[in-house]
């Protein structure tokens, strides 16, 4: 299947496997603090030894975790997970050293098999080295290292970029270092339906197909967007199939959403979407408003 | 059931048979000068020779009408009914009545058609009856068929003649007629593709696009055809335990499609179901709705403990639709 946003395949945080390097760009704290809670809960359960290179920000064990949020309270990590602080990421002299940094994750990976774990498990936060313009040239070779020769069967990693604190050029050069971008896992996976929650615009990204069946889950779904505010935006273009009442479900949630004075944005509908949306005269809905439609 | 007269709260449909233009004038004239004159909404749809006739008489005043050309004024029977409840909502007036002169196109259908707009005439008794409405439905007796002309009064409760009403004395009940008008569906030829029985609706939609893409349909086409069957499955699928069994074979110009659902406690069907385009809240006819917005005809029978759905989708030499 062809991907529609370009080389780069997505990957749910919980589908992150031993091989995986992906690359997180983030311009919403909130997007941020839940990837990293699934992903430090990823770690938990598949016995991984964590390893959080903290380029600056939270460098303590319970300031990382209260920076998460897990929905059933921060997990027991201890002897788990180990934070590299940014004095460690930079030589005595302030510089940035790749291949320091890829002999410290090597010795990390070689403690944690002899402890038992299964992989290590790098979450790396990095971005501020990139500031003013300064150590792109010494990230992207870091970069190019941990895909080469660190990134194998025993060993993934997550680099988290921040949008808002870096250079866009040197963003989609790091970003294209990457095979994988990671992505919450879905707030419903089910044979026919997935719904992903989106951070940019805020919003969901629907893909397969909605029938009587999946109505409850989409409208759970819906409702986990139902806080955000400001306008939300509905990313359609992987809808297969989405019947009457789902439909209906989405111009209730815009007619919800306008009472707050906020928009649902509808985008990547399929043509003949539309076209019922208008039969119907769904068009006009209070705070509905219709992007541009997808080719079949 | 709608009131007889008009000044009664509900929906007043009439039927006005006339055989030249000074009886058309005679009865819509002053029905079209008394509702403007009462700052009522008024309108016209009716053919564009009719149209000129009413705004010669009416002088000045005819700024005041408002027209359709009625054969752009919903093409098909539920688009008719959407179009008259879409003027209603956009032209009420609190408190207020309105008057339609709704002239059906009667030449030219093909029986199939003709069956279905009488099948509405009866249904809007039903269908419009809450409307403040008063709607007189004029049939050319130069153009329309005696049979047509026939049904006129048994589909509308009176008649007016100028400006005289007289009940019509062969006016029967909507549903009765409904059941008993027209050829009953057709049912499947034994070539058909089939499936089912099934409970399972993502199926028999799967069975509907692969059928209907065997058929040629693509795109946009492809999508509508299979989003008919499915909210029409969808309709029949609603009812406790319920199994569809489906047919899919090509006729010119069309694909068909027979959607059976044996009815073990006789669930029936009403006569007018999915007439009424979806509102604010949901309602099970619906999708139904939908299925015969976007299917050439849909037929609904029930028969005995089944039901059986006949939907006719526009196939791939249907030009109109390209």
């Amino acid at each position: 299947m062809v991907h529609p946003h370009g080389g780069r395949r997505r990957v749910h945080v919980g589908d992150l496997r031993p091989g995986d390097h992906a690359c997180l760009l983030f311009d919403s704290d909130e997007e941020r603090a839940l990837l990293l809670g699934g992903f430090l809960l990823g770690g938990l359960d598949a016995k991984d030894k964590i390893l959080y290179l903290a380029g600056e920000g939270p460098a303590g064990h319970d300031a990382l975790l209260d920076r998460c949020r897990f929905p059933a309270g921060p997990p027991d990590l201890s002897g788990q997970l180990e934070i590299v602080g940014p004095a460690e990421i930079s030589s005595g002299r302030g510089e940035f050293e790749p291949a320091a940094l890829l002999d410290r994750l090597r010795a990390a990976a070689d403690r944690g098999r002899r402890e038992g774990y299964r992989a290590l498990r790098v979450a790396a936060d990095l971005g501020a080295l990139l500031r003013d313009g300064r150590d792109v040239h010494r990230l992207l070779r870091y970069e190019a290292l941990l895909a080469a020769e660190f990134i194998d069967d025993e060993a993934l990693a997550v680099c988290q970029y921040d949008l808002r604190r870096c250079d866009p050029a040197a963003l989609d050069t790091l970003a294209a270092a990457h095979p994988r971008s990671v992505e919450l896992d879905p707030l419903v996976r089910t044979a026919d339906l997935v719904v992903v929650r989106t951070f940019r615009p805020p919003g969901l990204r629907i893909e397969g197909a909605v029938d009587a069946g999946s109505h409850g889950h989409l409208r759970e779904a819906l409702q986990s967007v139902a806080a955000v505010r400001g306008d939300v935006r509905l990313e359609m273009s992987r809808v297969e199939f989405l019947d009457l009442g789902g439909l209906r479900l989405l111009m209730t949630f815009a007619r919800a959403r306008a009472a707050r004075h906020y928009a649902v944005e509808l985008t990547g509908l399929l043509p003949h979407l539309l076209r019922v949306i208008t039969l119907i005269g769904w068009d006009r809905t209070p705070g509905l408003r219709l992007g541009a439609a997808h080719a079949y | 059931m709608p009131t007889e007269h008009a000044d009664g709260p509900g929906f007043v449909h009439h039927a006005c048979l006339y055989g030249s233009d000074e009886q058309f004038l005679a009865t819509a004239l002053p029905f079209v000068r008394d509702g403007l004159t009462a700052g009522e909404p008024v309108l016209a749809a009716t053919t564009p020779a009719n149209i000129e006739l009413l705004r010669d008489a009416l002088g000045e005043r005819a700024h005041a009408l408002d027209t359709a050309e009625t054969a752009y004024f919903g093409r098909r029977p539920v688009e008719r009914v959407s179009a008259f409840l879409r003027y209603h909502d956009r032209r009420a007036r609190p408190g207020r009545r309105m008057r339609m002169l709704a002239e059906p196109v009667w030449g030219g259908r093909s029986a199939r058609q003709i069956a279905e707009w009488k099948r509405m005439e009866s249904g809007l008794n039903v269908l419009l009856a809450e409307l403040p409405v008063w709607m007189i439905c004029p049939y050319d007796t130069r153009a329309v068929s005696a049979d047509v002309a026939a049904a006129a009064c048994v589909t509308h409760p009176v008649r007016m003649d100028g400006g005289r009403a007289r009940p019509c004395a062969g006016y029967t009940d909507p549903l009765a007629y409904a059941a008993a008008i027209g050829p009953a569906p057709e049912t499947a030829p034994a070539t058909a593709a089939r499936m089912g029985p099934t409970a399972d609706s993502a199926a028999v939609r799967l069975f509907a696009r692969e059928r209907a893409a065997a058929a040629g349909l693509t795109g946009e086409r492809l999508a509508l055809a299979e989003f008919a069957v499915a909210e029409a499955a969808g309709y029949l699928l609603a009812a406790d335990g319920a199994r569809v069994a489906l047919r899919i074979w090509e006729e010119p110009g069309t694909l068909a499609c027979e959607l059976l659902r044996e009815d073990p406690h006789g669930a029936s069907v009403p006569a007018f179901a999915g007439f009424l385009p979806p509102d604010e809240a949901p309602d099970p006819e619906d999708g139904l709705w939908l299925a015969r917005t976007l299917s050439e005809t849909l037929e609904v029978r029930a028969e005995g403990d089944r039901t059986r759905l006949g939907l006719r989708l526009a196939g791939l030499r249907d030009a109109e639709c390209g």
